[in-house]
């Protein structure tokens, strides 16, 4: 049986050093909640300076059909709604809340009791049958649900399937294809009943009557958790696949399940596919079992620092990175998400957001030399789009637009492997990130 | 914080494989040819390779400094390997400055005047051997016989086996052992097939080279020997073959990109090499073969591209 | 010494042939050009750059002597002598003087005033590192100084100085093609008018985050408080999206902006009569 994706991929160290253990980070004093954590139009403020919040209010609404709202991480007063720092020094509005020692003591005690009442493994297993597609939407988008593996689209309109384009089966993303990064194998392994309860809310929501998730084979633990919490009663799967990167990849993946490929610029829809991250199924159950919106999320903290503080966290949406227990090594890069294709940041008061999976710490070191393309081949071999690396990324350099485009730069995933691979160092992905942007102008 | 954060584009890994590294372990897998060369043919064959690999060095290093004005690349081990390569193809009682005219063609005209590392199409240590075969076909034809045990080789010169095959002479006073051990007359490097082979499964394990380009050779010399009826097996330890199929063709720079591409290159490589050895008038045809088809190299990464993962649309996209 | 005989004289005949069979062809083949389009088109600068708005500097000589007139062919890269001779060549009197233009640098973020706080490690391209972050200041508009710019130079005008890590215009290289602009991947370089007696008056900041935001990072940053606007006797200063802008058809290039500008933000190519003890 087909395990995998067919073209390219490579196999970079696991790194899968973080506990599997999930600890609560504690909640910030001063919170900072960007507008736009989101594809599609920022949140509209539903607050002013001075307010008083509860955390988990909201703050935010959505301003469009593709956009999400925004609710309180901590309970406060709200300070402004001012320009911050994203990790990568762009500023952006912000809604800034700030605790006083009893509001802090009195969420940290709720947030205690609401994580110890989540024993892994009950389940109420009735709430798929009792709510309508409608209802399990609603409360998603009340929820502020997104995409929680990095592309942060908002979950209700995802699920909000027109039935013209009836899909046939709902894949779930349990892959963590990057290195370094543990947040969903943590979550898998702690909570898996909610996991699948989860799923079944989203595909009761969107009228999908066949589910599989999909696991790397190095997360065994978290594939027999989640096989162990599956009933008869819903038509979910547990599905293993090879260890390769990017078998996340949204086409890698919906090729290794379901064998058909996504047609360039194409969406998982039209080959009768939606994918949702592991995570993302995990929130819509808070949301809609408990109604805790989203406001807090699994991070890893891992990389090149102290063995013991390589750990998952639940931490609360705006905790600035420098609130998170690490030591910086030598010669610091910290990427936000994966090594492969997080972005690196340059601000240690920047705020975690929806999408922030982890944060991988590494130690750059010297910047080895650059040298010319020889010629080998490894980045082609590596591209899981079939496409010319070495040539895309010259035209690039070149400035041929045209070139670029009939060489197929739409259809790059900017993930990287052809940059990892590449024997002479040669910034590849650089290049045809520039050519890809201006094609799309 | 005191420290300056480090930022630059994803990713932020890197493979353990360089540059640097895969020509190291090319070298390393040289090795063995080299012990065979210096062990049949002794000092003379150590003289060639010092010559051989000094000139490649310096003329690197004299045209990157002084005419091109460029970093220095040479820390980079492309031409130590070409010298090696370039020694191993030569007989080992060629004159010294002989070498050293094919050191200095094979670096300065093959590979810098293309532009250096990356940019040159033909294999620099081919075109610096069928340069001097041209030039001084004489000294290049006569082949040192082989003294086993690192001695001074006394000057014993006779015919190889390929040259045999040609004149319709019988090769048999040499042994299908006396082929694959190295006993037999030929240049330093190709006259051990055991050496070779070591060599061939160093490269593959260490996935410096695929099997695609050896194999696909292998093919086209079977393809053609069958036809023409000719013990393969015989073919393919005699004469230049192993040495260039596993060394000189799978050489990144003139090899094709893709694994279709090598393949149809491979095969073809040995096709020709089949058709000069049985009808054309060369006894050896390997060095042309590759030759060849490193020239189709451009024409064939233009036409073999890989398959897309999504098939291109027929309208052009708008820039 | 017969071999040598009849190796020269099969080789010279061969050469003959050759040529010969050249000359027919070349006769054959010839497309009838007017003689003056490759006069004119060696009175240009060969740059083929584009400025004139023709496709090379051979299109641009088509088209003069089509057109047999000078009126709207203008190449900036030219030098006046060169455009009066191809004037001559044409037959027609000399084009008028029209305006020169001159690229300027909108930005003046210099490594005393922007402190360059992060460090990069990535490709040496503005265009790479613009779409990987801000840059090495905090200031996410302002030149990155990698030298994309000089390299789409084809006539030299412009380096990176190295002390201040800004590009720098020489603006008597400078033909004003716009090769520069369309390369910067934050547009801070402006094709503007070289002015009278080489005067000109320009905004040296791109930055559109709040004032207080953006002198956060540079210290020679518009804040957009308006001072220049309000000084300014001939109206030719609009603040607009945080941001001062000088237009230059309404500059007379008085220079009382510049004294009355709380950061220095205002960059001219003459020392004002107001010396503005920011700068």
């Amino acid at each position: 049986m087909r395990n995998t994706f067919k073209k390219g991929g490579i196999h970079p160290e696991a790194h899968k050093e973080a506990s599997r253990g999930i600890e609560l980070l504690k909640l910030p004093r001063k919170a900072v909640v960007p507008l736009s954590q989101h594809i599609g139009a920022p949140a509209r403020p539903v607050v002013s300076k001075g307010d008083k919040v509860r955390r988990g209010m909201l703050i935010a609404e959505n301003s469009a059909f593709v956009s999400a709202g925004l609710h309180a991480p901590i309970s406060g007063t709200v300070a402004g709604i001012v320009p911050v720092a994203l990790p990568w020094g762009k500023s952006t509005q912000a809604i800034v809340i700030e605790a006083d020692e009893e509001e802090h003591q009195a969420d940290t005690e709720l947030r205690q009791e609401y994580w110890a009442n989540m024993i892994p493994g009950e389940s109420d297993r009735l709430l798929s049958e009792r709510l309508s597609p409608e209802e399990i939407r609603r409360k998603v988008s009340e929820a502020g649900v997104v995409g929680l593996g990095g592309a942060t689209f908002p979950s209700h309109v995802k699920l909000d399937v027109k039935s013209e384009a009836r899909p046939e089966i709902l894949i779930i993303n349990g892959c963590e294809c990057e290195p370094y990064l543990m947040c969903d194998d943590a979550l898998m392994c702690a909570y898996p009943g909610r996991i699948v309860e989860g799923v079944e809310l989203m595909m009761k929501a969107a009228g999908i009557g066949k589910a599989v998730i999909a696991v790397e084979d190095n997360k065994p633990e978290a594939a027999a958790s989640l096989s162990a919490a599956l009933d008869s009663a819903h038509d979910i799967s547990v599905r293993v696949l090879k260890t390769k990167y990017p078998q996340g990849g949204e086409k890698q993946l919906v090729e290794a399940v379901t064998g058909r490929r996504i047609g360039s610029g194409k969406l998982p829809a039209s080959v009768g596919a939606v994918v949702h991250n592991i995570a993302t199924a995990f929130a819509v159950w808070q949301a809609v079992a408990t109604g805790q919106p989203l406001i807090e999320r699994v991070v890893t903290i891992t990389g090149d620092i102290n063995p013991q503080e390589r750990k998952n966290y639940i931490a609360a949406i705006g905790t600035p990175f420098n609130e998170m227990p690490f030591t910086l090594p030598a010669s610091p890069k910290i990427v936000v998400g994966g090594p492969m294709m997080g972005r690196a940041a340059v601000r240690l008061d920047a705020p975690v957001m929806k999408g922030t999976s982890g944060l991988t710490i590494l130690d750059a070191g010297v910047k080895p030399e650059v040298r010319a393309c020889v010629r080998c081949g490894a980045c082609v071999d590596a591209c899981p789009m079939g496409l010319e690396p070495y040539l895309i990324s010259t035209y690039g350099r070149l400035r041929m637009w045209d070139d670029a485009s009939a060489a197929g730069v739409s259809d790059c995933l900017e993930c990287g492997a052809c940059s990892y691979s590449c024997p002479s160092y040669r910034p590849i992905l650089d290049y045809i990130r520039v050519a890809k942007q201006r094609c799309k102008r | 914080m005191s420290e300056l954060l480090k930022f630059s584009p994803s990713p932020h890994i890197h493979t353990s494989r360089t540059t640097p590294g895969a020509m190291a372990h090319v070298l390393i897998a040289l090795v063995p040819a080299v012990f065979c060369a210096l062990y049949f043919f002794g000092l003379p064959a150590l003289w060639v390779m010092l010559v051989s690999v000094s000139t490649c060095v310096g003329t690197e290093w004299l045209i990157t400094k002084y005419m091109l004005r460029r970093p220095l690349s040479i820390n980079d081990y492309s031409a130590v390997l070409t010298g090696v390569l370039l020694a191993l193809n030569l007989p080992s009682n060629l004159p010294l400055w002989m070498v050293a005219v094919g050191a200095v063609v094979a670096i300065g005209i093959a590979k810098m005047a293309f532009g250096g590392l990356g940019c040159n199409i033909f294999n620099p240590a081919l075109v610096g051997r069928v340069f001097l075969f041209i030039s001084f076909s004489a000294a290049m034809s006569i082949w040192p016989l082989p003294d086993a045990g690192f001695g001074d080789a006394d000057g014993a010169t006779g015919a190889t086996i390929l040259s045999l095959v040609k004149m319709g002479q019988s090769t048999a006073e040499f042994t299908p052992q006396d082929m694959i051990l190295g006993n037999m007359g030929g240049s330093m490097g190709e006259v051990s097939a055991v050496a070779i082979l070591i060599g061939l499964v160093y490269l593959l394990v260490t996935k410096v080279v695929s099997w695609h380009i050896p194999g696909a050779i292998l093919l086209g010399l079977a393809f053609i020997d069958i036809m023409a009826g000719y013990p393969v097996g015989i073919d393919i330890i005699s004469g230049g073959f192993l040495l260039g199929a596993v060394f000189m063709a799978t050489d990144y720079v003139t090899s094709p990109m893709t694994k279709r591409g090598m393949l149809f290159y491979g095969f073809m490589i040995g096709v020709i090499t089949a058709s000069i050895r049985r009808w054309g008038i060369y006894p050896e045809g390997m060095s042309f073969a590759i030759l060849i088809m490193n020239g189709a190299t451009p024409l064939i990464n233009r036409y073999m591209r890989p398959s897309r993962f999504s098939p291109k649309q027929r309208k052009e996209v708008a820039v | 010494m017969q071999t040598v005989i009849y190796t020269i004289v099969v080789l010279g005949v061969l050469g003959l042939v050759g040529a010969l069979v050249l000359y027919l062809t070349a006769k054959r083949f010839h497309v009838e050009e007017d003689e003056r389009i490759g006069r004119i088109e060696d009175l240009l600068p060969g740059a083929n750059c584009g400025a004139c708005g023709r496709n090379g500097c051979h299109d641009f000589a088509c088209a003069c002597v089509e057109k047999g007139s000078l009126e709207d062919l203008v190449c900036p890269g030219a030098s006046a002598g060169a455009m009066d001779s191809v004037a001559e060549i044409l037959g027609v009197a000399p084009a008028a003087d029209r305006e020169r233009f001159v690229a300027v640098l909108k930005c003046n973020g210099a490594c005393a005033v922007r402190p360059r706080v992060y460090e990069y490690d990535g490709a040496e391209s503005c265009a790479v590192m613009d779409a990987v972050g801000v840059g090495c200041s905090g200031c996410a508009y302002g030149c990155l100084g990698c030298g994309d710019c000089v390299g789409a130079c084809r006539f030299g005008a412009l380096s990176i100085n190295r002390e201040t890590g800004l590009a720098e215009v020489d603006p008597q290289a400078c033909t004003g093609c716009g090769a520069c602009a369309a390369e910067c991947p934050r547009r801070l370089l402006e094709m503007r008018p070289v002015g009278r007696r080489e005067r000109r008056v320009w905004v040296a900041c791109s930055n559109r985050d709040k004032g207080a935001v953006a002198r956060k990072v540079c210290a020679a940053a518009c804040i957009a408080c308006g001072k220049c606007s309000r000084e300014c006797p001939f109206e030719a200063i609009d603040v607009s999206g945080n941001l001062a802008y000088i237009d230059a058809a309404k500059c007379k290039t008085c220079g009382k902006c510049i004294g009355v500008c709380p950061t220095g933000a205002i960059s001219a190519t003459f020392a004002p009569a107001v010396v503005n003890e920011k700068i």
